[in-house]
């Protein structure tokens, strides 16, 4: 009995000990890009690798399951970093791409298009000889509507150029400079 | 037999027949001509030769214009796509209509969040004299324009459509243009739209895809048609009668009083007095004109010193290309230049082969030094292509990892022209490398040879760090060389 609870104890140990493993983050694998909020239809992804290794990328779109369907999160909810009480299903936005990285800096990037304003995740994991996940990295983004407010941009200038009376104030002040 | 007026006539005609002779010996021993190539017109000059010069606007083009789309998108694009430039001239000629332009100083933070909007740049790579490129365009007016002395880049922002914005690196100035209402930069917004729904090449800053701060643009993937493009060097020294052409175009026609000297090493070299003016041609490479200053004269302002450069270039050696495809001369850099009794400029031309600039390793296309209203330095290293074949396209080495690939390569290079830095590690090295970077664009580079088997344009990767410029295989990133501008 006693002999059957250590193996037990054992097997559960090796088990968890290689879950722990998988699921730490590579120390040699960043995501540059998405940082946590973009905005547009667009999606870059960029990663990092620090070392001679095999990446396996891919990117979802993270839907809530509403009724039968999985629609887009809003992103004024998805910027709420609780979303427990959601029901989330991941879906794949492109076929998972494999890179065997040579040298110690290398790149990964790639550019997702015509996608809607929700909430993404790109994962990487690292690859050992045999193919198995050794390791992997999560990011999650916010992705809002393109800005299409130009009001903000005449405020850059506001507290230079207060309109058309500043505009006249100017045009005397270079006049009588003149 | 004969009458004496017979006689006579006799005699008037074997003088007239005498008369001619005379002349034509006299020229046959001044000119020295084959016989086979002798023609009239070439005694009687002919004053109705046509010199093709580009003009002052052809030559003065940015070096790359850039559009900001929105979303940490750009795109890179020649000037002459979709009529890019000839648009936002056609808006400098009407901006701010009657109503008038007032110019205000901003600051650099002001600068790069209005930029930040969807927005197109046209950046040279020089500073043009603000009154000189006010005159070349025909800049309306503008009230305080006096502050600004060099235009480096011209902007214009959707997120101020009644603006233009004017970036002066030489003095680190950021100004704005103002004009009444936003009616005059319209066809810039049709123009940023057009462009977006085309089909561009997508361009991120440095900083997005690394982690740093740079804001140099490179695009993600790109595809191209570039290939090894075999050349001929323009003047080939046992060509002894293109030569002596050549030379006349420099001292005259007949070359009084000047030395022609041959050196072991293939180098010809006419002087005239005791190097007053001397000519060098060197063989497999270019030509040399040096001149020694003269008296003071009139300075002429830039417009007139680039006209009297056009103008010599066009009369001693010309600007076509003799055969095969065409080159087109852009003014790449200009500074000033000051002599014992005069102050002038210092033109560097390059050359665009197929929208795609031309980089030598070692020297310039054309260099020519303008001092008073008189050239009195000019070389010349032009090249002859043959009309470029049509060749698949493929996708180019990954800017981004041709850096990443290349930054321990690159520092050295920085280390030994002379720069110092204080590195802890590869990470820092590659942030220290990266931001450092000014440009990256793909064109053509033109090794300094040794062998006529060698001439080939390659294909490449030129990337601006600081003053130095790298030049990396476009489709492997191997390293090729570099040229320090400050020192070439």
């Amino acid at each position: 009995m006693k002999r059957c609870i250590l193996t037990a104890l054992i097997v559960l140990m090796v088990l968890a000990s290689a879950t722990i493993f998988a699921s730490a983050s590579d120390p040699e694998v960043s995501i540059i890009s998405p940082t946590q909020t973009v905005s547009g239809n667009n999606l870059l992804i960029s990663v990092r690798v620090t070392a001679p290794i095999t990446i396996k990328v891919y990117a979802y779109e993270e839907k809530q399951k509403i009724g039968d369907t999985y629609v887009s999160i809003d992103p004024a909810i998805a910027s709420d970093k609780d979303l427990s009480n959601i029901t989330i299903k991941s879906i794949s936005l492109m076929t998972p791409e494999t890179v065997d990285v040579t040298g110690n800096l290398h790149f990964y990037s790639k550019k997702l298009e015509n996608l809607n304003p929700g909430l993404y995740r790109i994962k990487v994991e690292t690859l050992n000889s045999d193919g198995e996940v050794v390791s992997y990295t999560n990011a999650r983004t916010v992705m809002m509507p393109k800005s299409l407010d130009t009001t903000s941009g005449k405020a850059i200038f506001q507290t230079q150029n207060q309109g058309a009376l500043q505009w006249v104030q100017n045009l005397l002040k270079s006049i009588f400079r003149n | 037999m004969f009458k004496p007026r017979h006689i006579e006539r006799i005699k008037d005609v074997i003088l007239v027949v005498l008369f001619f002779t005379t002349m034509l010996l006299l020229y046959f021993l001044w000119q020295n001509p084959m016989v086979d190539s002798f023609k009239l017109s070439k005694i009687i000059p002919e004053d109705n030769e046509v010199i093709n010069i580009p003009s002052l606007e052809e030559v003065t083009k940015p070096f790359d214009t850039i559009a900001n789309l929105g979303g940490g998108e750009y795109t890179s694009i020649h000037h002459e796509e979709l009529n890019a430039w000839n648009e936002f001239r056609l808006v400098l000629n009407q901006f701010g209509g009657d109503e008038g332009i007032v110019a205000e100083r901003i600051t650099k933070e002001q600068y790069e969040q209005i930029m930040e909007f969807r927005s197109i740049k046209y950046i040279f790579s020089y500073g043009i004299p603000f009154n000189a490129f006010s005159e070349l365009y025909n800049l309306p007016k503008i009230q305080g324009s006096d502050m600004i002395a060099t235009v480096f880049s011209i902007a214009y922002s959707s997120g101020s459509p009644e603006s233009l914005f004017i970036y002066d690196k030489n003095n680190d100035g950021y100004f704005r243009l103002i004009a009444e209402n936003d009616d005059y930069t319209r066809t810039l917004e049709d123009l940023l739209a057009k462009l977006e729904a085309g089909n561009y090449t997508t361009h991120y800053t440095i900083g997005t895809l690394v982690g740093t701060d740079n804001q140099t643009v490179l695009p993600l993937n790109l595809i191209s048609n570039l290939t090894d493009i075999t050349y001929s060097i323009e003047i080939d020294t046992r060509e002894s009668d293109y030569i002596r052409e050549f030379a006349q175009s420099f001292f005259g026609e007949s070359l009084d009083f000047v030395r022609r000297i041959e050196e072991s090493k293939g180098n010809i070299i006419y002087m005239y007095g005791y190097s007053d003016k001397t000519l060098t041609i060197t063989p497999n490479n270019g030509i040399e004109y040096k001149e020694k200053e003269g008296s003071a004269g009139s300075e002429v302002g830039y417009l007139k010193a680039l006209e009297i450069a056009l103008e010599y270039v066009g009369t001693h050696g010309g600007w076509d290309s003799y055969s095969g495809s065409d080159l087109t001369p852009y003014v790449k850099s200009v500074s000033r230049i000051e002599g014992d009794n005069n102050k002038g400029y210092r033109f560097i031309f390059g050359m665009e082969l197929d929208q795609k600039n031309i980089y030598y390793e070692s020297n310039e296309a054309i260099v020519i030094d303008v001092l008073g209203d008189k050239v009195i330095n000019y070389t010349r290293n032009l090249i002859e292509v043959d009309p470029i074949e049509i060749t698949a396209e493929r996708e180019a080495f990954s800017a981004v990892n041709m850096i990443a690939r290349n930054y321990k390569y690159i520092y050295r290079v920085l280390l030994e022209e002379g720069y110092s830095f204080e590195i802890n590690g590869d990470e820092e090295m590659f942030e220290r490398v990266s931001n450092m970077i000014k440009s990256i664009e793909e064109g053509y580079f033109k090794p300094q040879n040794e062998s006529v088997e060698e001439m080939k344009l390659i294909p490449a990767w030129i990337v601006k760090v600081d003053d130095i410029l790298l030049y990396f295989d476009l489709y492997n990133a191997l390293p090729l060389g570099y040229t320090n501008v400050l020192t070439t």
